[in-house]
């Protein structure tokens, strides 16, 4: 069974193992072409068109005309849903004897 | 702290500093070749400064240990706006490792992060808890936690490997 003490020993040889292929103290203080620069530039311009393309929806939806309506021209468009067929039939008081139009007798 | 003095400084913990950027970048070795580039420049331009509020190592290693978050953060960020996928893991390949050094580094790998940050602090780097838990910015007590939950961990499974290894 591991003690704490061969856990320590483990470490010690992973440290020993890792500490032999350590890269010079100087290539790792020089100056290298940083990729991240390069993605800070893009993400820059990204967002850069970004605001642009907002800018120009925003402006064209300022621009369109408002086209206001009077309350009593108003229409819900769900008007039609609320016709039902022979409607005319409902709203007229059938008269008996008053000849069709259209015929002779 | 004079720029030759600090590089001075910074030369003798290299060795130390590079293990510790390798924890911090799960034993991927260009990775941890880049945090420690970005951590030495950060100091050097004296964007990251010592305030001798603990001792230099303690400092130099929760620079090269923030460094690595944010790096990681970055990428993600990077990852989720480009579409990229993520890269495979490159873990380091120590030519020389032993049986025992596979399975610790194995053992390492189940443990949390923060966990294995107190371990390696105090078995790889010889810290005291006191001085892990200044470098993970975390209270005594917190790491203490942290320290006696993974060494028990870290025993169990290595226990575990050894009973299948020689069952």
């Amino acid at each position: 069974m591991p003690s704490p003490d061969d856990l320590r020993d483990a470490f010690r040889e992973l440290r020993a193992a890792e500490q032999r292929h350590v890269p010079p103290f100087r290539r790792s203080m020089e100056r290298r072409p940083s990729g991240r620069r390069r993605l800070r530039y893009t993400f820059a311009i990204a967002a850069l068109l970004l605001v642009v393309a907002g800018a120009s929806l925003l402006q064209r939806r300022l621009m369109r005309p408002v086209v206001t309506t009077s309350i009593s021209s108003w229409k819900a468009p769900t008007d039609f849903l609320l016709q039902t067929p022979n409607a005319k039939l409902m709203k007229t008081v059938p008269a008996f004897g008053v000849p069709k139009r259209g015929t002779s007798s | 702290m004079e720029r030759a003095e600090l590089e001075s400084t910074l030369e003798t913990l290299h060795p130390a500093s590079f293990g510790w950027a390798l924890s911090c970048c799960r034993r991927d070795r260009q990775e941890a070749e880049e945090v420690l580039q970005m951590s030495y420049l950060k100091i050097i331009e004296g964007k990251a400064r010592f305030a001798g509020r603990s001792s230099f190592k303690t400092w130099l290693f929760a620079v090269i240990r923030r460094t690595a978050l944010e790096r990681f953060r970055w990428q993600r960020v990077r990852r989720i706006v480009f579409l990229e996928t993520s890269p495979p893991a490159r873990p380091d390949q120590i030519l020389e490792s032993s049986e025992r050094t596979e399975r610790l580094l194995r053992a390492l790998d189940a443990i949390s992060r923060r966990q294995r940050e107190v371990v390696e602090l105090v078995f790889y780097h010889d810290m005291t808890i006191e001085e892990a838990a200044q470098s993970l910015g975390i209270s005594i007590g917190s790491a203490r936690v942290h320290y006696e939950r993974s060494k028990r961990r870290l025993l169990a499974i290595l226990q575990e490997e050894e009973r299948i290894a020689f069952a």
